[in-house]
Parts: C-alpha cells; sequence; structure tokens
C-alpha cells in the first residue's frame, strides 16, 4: 500500500470516527479496514481515546466556588450544587463544599486537637493513663505495669514493687522521645518512672512496646498557643471583580502565640485572603481607575489580651496586629472576641474582627476596610 | 416564560429571557447554566491545563455571555456563542500569560491532578497540553464539545477544510504521544 493511499484511509477512518464521512467512502474505508490491520489498530486506539475522554468527570464540573462566583458576579442567588453539578461524584461535592467552607479543615483540626487532648485507652496494646492520690503509691498484689496506680507531686516507683517478670532493659532509641521534654524535672527509668504536673496535677501515660515498658510523662503546657482561624469579612471597597484563584486555605489564618503572662500574649498570624481595590491615578495623561481583588499572603505580628474568666471557661479576649500583605503593603487588624474553653488546652474562638489595608499608587495612600467575624480553634501545648 | 418550566425551553427563548426582568433572567441563565457549564468548563480547563486559570475566564464567559445577552435578543446557537467567548478569553490568557505568570500564582502552573483522574487521561491532558494551540482548541471542540466540523469552524472562525485538517493532525499528534501507553491503559478501561 502506497503512503498516499494510507494517507487517505487514515483521514477517512477519522472522518467516519467523527460522523463526517459520506456513505461512498465508507465502503472504500471498510474495505480498507478489512484488510490492514494498521489501519483497523488506529482506530481502536482513537476509539480508546474517545473512551477516555467521556470519563472525564473533572473536565466537565464546575467548582462550586466558580459557580459561587458567576452568580455571585451576576447578582442572582446561588443555585444549589445539586442542581448545577448533577451528576458529579459524591467525591467532588464533598471536596468542593469542603474548600468552599473551610469547615471541615476545623473538624479535622478539632478532631486531631481532641485526640492530643484524650489519648484513648487501648487494653490490646496496653496504653492508658493512670492516676491516684498525692500520698499514696499501691501496688496491686498481681500489679501488671498498666494497671500501677500512680501517685505524688513527684513520685518514682521503685524497683522492688515492680514485677519481677518485668526485664529492666533499656529503652530502645526511638523511644526516648517518649519523655518530650528533657529539661523538665523528670526522672526516667528503664521501668516505672513518674511524674506529676506543674500544679499537682497527675498525667501519666503508660506505654509499652514489646519487652520494653515505659511511662511517658505528658509535659505541662509551655506557653504556647497554635491558633486557627476562619475569618468572614465584608470589604469596604466591596470585591468588584473575581479573585485570581480560590485555594482551599483562603481566608484561614494561622498563628503562634506566647504567653508572657496568665493575660498577655505575643505572636505572629499568617494567611492568605482577597484584598478588593480601588484606586485611580493618572496614566499616558489621562485619568485611570483600576479595580482589583488580589489574593495575597499576609504576615502580622500580634499582641494578645486575655481577660479573667466571665463565665466559667469563657474568657474574653482583644488583639491587635500589624503586619503586611506581600506585594501590596501595610496591614493592621484589631479582633474582640470571647474564647470557650471545654477542656484545658483547647479553645473555641470567636469574636468581631477589622482590618485595613494601606497601599501606594503614584504617592497617593488607598486603602481596605474589612469588618467581620472570626472563628476558630486554639491549642495550647 | 409564566407557568412553562425553563427545562422545557429552548436555547433560543431562555436567551431572549436573559434581557427581560431580573426574576425570569435569573431562572434562564440558570437552566443555560445547568445545560452548557460542564462543557464551557472542559473547554477552558483542557485548553488552559490549569485550574485556576480555566476557572477564572470560565467565570469570565458566563458574565460577559449575560452582558451580551443583555443586548442580544436572538440566539440560534448558545453553547456555540459561549464557547466562542471562552476562546477568545482562552486566546487572551494564552498570550497575557507570561505577564500573568510575574504576579499571579506562579506556584500553580504545574496543573494538579485530582486522585479521581485516571492515569490515562492525565496522559491524554499531557499529550493535549504538548500540542499546539491551533490544533488543541480544535480537538477538545471535537472530542469533548461534540461539535460537527462546521460548527468547530463556526467556533473557531476558520474555513472547514482547514478545521479539517487541523483535527486530522491534532488526533495525530495526540496518538503519536500516546502510542507508547495507550494499549496498556485501553485495556483496563
Amino acid at each position: 500500500m502506497n503512503a498516499n493511499q494510507e494517507f487517505m484511509d487514515e483521514r477517512m477512518l477519522h472522518a467516519f470516527l467523527d460522523g463526517e464521512l459520506d456513505g461512498a467512502h465508507e465502503e472504500v474505508l471498510f474495505r480498507s479496514l478489512s484488510s490492514n490491520p494498521d489501519l483497523r489498530a488506529e482506530m481502536q486506539d482513537n476509539l480508546a481515546i474517545r473512551r477516555a475522554i467521556q470519563h472525564d468527570t473533572e473536565a466537565f464540573t464546575p467548582p462550586t466556588a466558580a459557580t459561587a462566583a458567576v452568580f455571585g458576579a451576576l447578582g442572582f442567588s446561588i443555585p444549589s450544587a445539586a442542581s448545577v453539578a448533577a451528576g458529579a461524584a459524591a467525591g467532588n461535592l464533598l471536596r468542593r463544599l469542603w474548600m468552599s467552607g473551610g469547615s471541615a479543615v476545623l473538624a479535622v483540626a478539632a478532631a486531631i486537637l481532641l485526640y492530643l487532648q484524650f489519648p484513648l485507652p487501648a487494653e490490646s496494646d496496653a496504653q492508658r493513663v493512670v492516676s491516684l492520690p498525692a500520698s499514696e503509691l499501691t501496688v496491686r498484689e498481681t500489679p501488671a505495669l498498666g494497671d500501677l496506680p500512680v501517685s505524688g507531686p513527684v513520685t518514682t516507683v521503685a524497683a522492688s514493687v515492680l514485677p519481677r517478670e518485668a526485664p529492666a532493659v533499656q529503652p530502645a532509641e526511638s523511644d526516648i522521645p517518649l519523655v518530650r521534654d528533657a529539661s523538665q524535672p523528670l526522672a526516667l527509668r528503664p521501668v516505672g518512672t513518674l511524674a506529676s504536673g506543674r500544679d499537682g496535677r497527675k498525667d501519666v501515660r503508660y506505654v509499652h512496646g514489646g519487652e520494653l515498658r515505659m511511662y511517658e510523662v505528658l509535659p505541662v503546657p509551655t506557653g504556647f498557643t497554635l491558633q486557627v482561624r476562619n475569618v468572614a469579612l465584608r470589604a469596604n471597597p466591596a470585591p468588584r471583580t473575581v479573585s485570581q484563584s480560590e485555594p482551599w486555605f483562603r481566608n484561614i489564618n494561622i498563628g503562634l502565640m506566647y504567653a508572657l503572662s496568665d493575660n498577655h500574649s505575643i505572636g505572629i498570624e499568617a494567611g492568605q485572603e482577597a484584598f478588593p481595590q480601588n484606586y485611580n491615578g493618572i496614566e499616558d495623561g489621562g485619568a485611570v481607575r483600576y479595580e482589583q481583588n488580589p489574593l495575597a499572603y499576609w504576615a502580622t505580628a500580634v499582641y494578645q489580651f486575655n481577660g479573667d474568666a466571665l463565665l466559667p471557661h469563657v474568657h474574653p479576649f482583644a488583639q491587635v496586629q500589624l503586619g503586611g500583605a506581600v506585594q501590596l503593603g501595610a496591614l493592621a487588624r484589631a479582633t474582640a472576641g470571647i474564647k470557650f474553653k471545654p477542656f484545658e488546652r483547647i479553645a473555641i474562638v470567636i469574636g468581631a474582627e477589622g482590618s485595613m489595608l494601606l497601599y501606594r499608587f503614584q504617592d497617593k495612600l488607598f486603602q481596605t476596610d474589612k469588618l467581620g467575624l472570626t472563628y476558630g480553634l486554639a491549642y495550647e501545648f | 416564560m409564566s407557568g412553562k418550566s425553563t427545562h422545557s425551553l429552548p436555547d433560543a427563548e431562555l436567551f431572549s429571557c436573559l434581557s427581560g426582568e431580573k426574576e425570569v433572567a435569573e431562572a434562564a441563565f440558570s437552566e443555560l447554566y445547568a445545560r452548557y457549564s460542564g462543557r464551557v468548563y472542559a473547554y477552558c480547563l483542557r485548553f488552559l491545563g490549569n485550574r485556576d486559570e480555566a476557572q477564572d475566564v470560565y467565570q469570565e464567559t458566563f458574565i460577559r455571555f449575560y452582558e451580551c445577552a443583555k443586548q442580544d435578543r436572538e440566539m440560534t446557537n448558545v453553547p456555540g456563542f459561549l464557547l466562542k467567548i471562552a476562546r477568545n478569553l482562552c486566546l487572551n490568557t494564552r498570550r497575557n500569560q507570561k505577564r500573568t505568570v510575574e504576579f499571579e500564582d506562579y506556584q500553580y502552573l504545574v496543573p494538579p491532578k485530582s486522585a479521581e483522574t485516571s492515569e490515562f487521561l492525565q496522559l491524554i491532558t499531557t499529550a493535549l497540553d504538548m500540542i499546539p494551540d491551533d490544533y488543541r482548541e480544535v480537538f477538545i471542540l471535537r472530542e469533548y464539545e461534540g461539535l460537527s466540523y462546521a460548527e468547530i469552524a463556526e467556533v473557531v472562525d476558520s474555513s472547514l477544510s482547514n478545521v479539517k485538517v487541523r483535527i486530522f493532525r491534532a488526533k495525530q499528534k495526540i496518538r503519536d504521544i500516546l502510542t507508547p501507553y495507550i494499549r496498556e491503559f485501553s485495556e483496563d478501561s
């Protein structure tokens, strides 16, 4: 078969697959297909590509955020995700809901923090938390280390009270990090070393792995607090353009605070946020006005005042922040609200927040103000 | 449109409603959006190969579509019109891409691949990125949008014979790129 015939066959094949081949040429093509295995292979390849494309659900599923942006920009109410993205996979939908709300992020963070706060006892692998009165150290008749009652501000279990069958082996290197802060006044023994926290409260976790049996002593809080917040702010000027991108962490702030005292903390906080900007100037001899809504990273230093409890577990707080948004300008924020502390180390933060971005264009200063709500979680460690 | 479900209305009638009262326009727009949003997004995403850029163009497409619809009361080919807007915006984005990269989201240049996209589809999208724009756009219009050659010629504002050649060459190039993998994956699909 010559090259020209081959070329013609291929063109006819593609036209046929696209429904564009007339009847007369179809017969010619069919004859070629019956005698030319390469042409049949090409047809199969093209059909395989087409089948794959038909399953390209990602391409045919517009993101919910994009739909919301379109309808929002036109002043229409946003249709339900179900009606717009009918046929989208459930996983897709969940992922997009996550991205738009960020609530699942907070839920996961809460779950992790709760897990860290309350390590679950698991009998099967002998991991448990034990405590006992401060003045006593008692050992049950058939003590298994996992059952040892423990007490005392700083208490060491004497080797003689330990079960004989528990061999005193050196801890493996990998086990050493069980004691998290070597600078704390904790004593570590191959078997059964106990200690207490600053406030006399016992937080002793017993762990063993294989032949090695150890106590992990949970360190007391060091004064650091990790804070994750979401902010829902209304801006002045209001955004008239859609931001260039929509990352999942938009409007989520992450901060690290250090407590100077019971009431005063300092730290840093950073996040990513869209800052609507309207400004004007002179270009090419004419007045020009710019409207944009750039998404920018920002970071600030934070001072936080924490008040005494107004109600059980409810503390007021206020904070001010000074810093900047990358490539935009100076940023100031102020927040006031409450922290609800249902657990010792975890606080749910709710408050009102205002921010002001100052930026310069042609030696003139412009500003973007925002006001809204903030909510999140803080974890002391 | 009163008393009739928007689902049953043809495109042309819905389009004419867009210039009406807000409530009517909103219902008509929602219906047209539900009909064609997937196709428009597919075109933007696969042409640009970048999710963030695709979303921007996609949003702008529908906003411009609505603005045009408020002025023009007749439209016989709504999907073609939408794709034409999307195409122009995609080409503009491509032209401005270098400048945009300097300021925006340079960290997202590599399109992230979602877990649900099969390996073979990822290869196809990679192959699409490797062929010239004028081949890629007709391939997408044919394979993703299902347009006929004549409809594609209208969208890309080109002759029918030129479109035929471009589609043929685009498919050949895609197949050439995928040849080492196509057997393996076609058996899985």
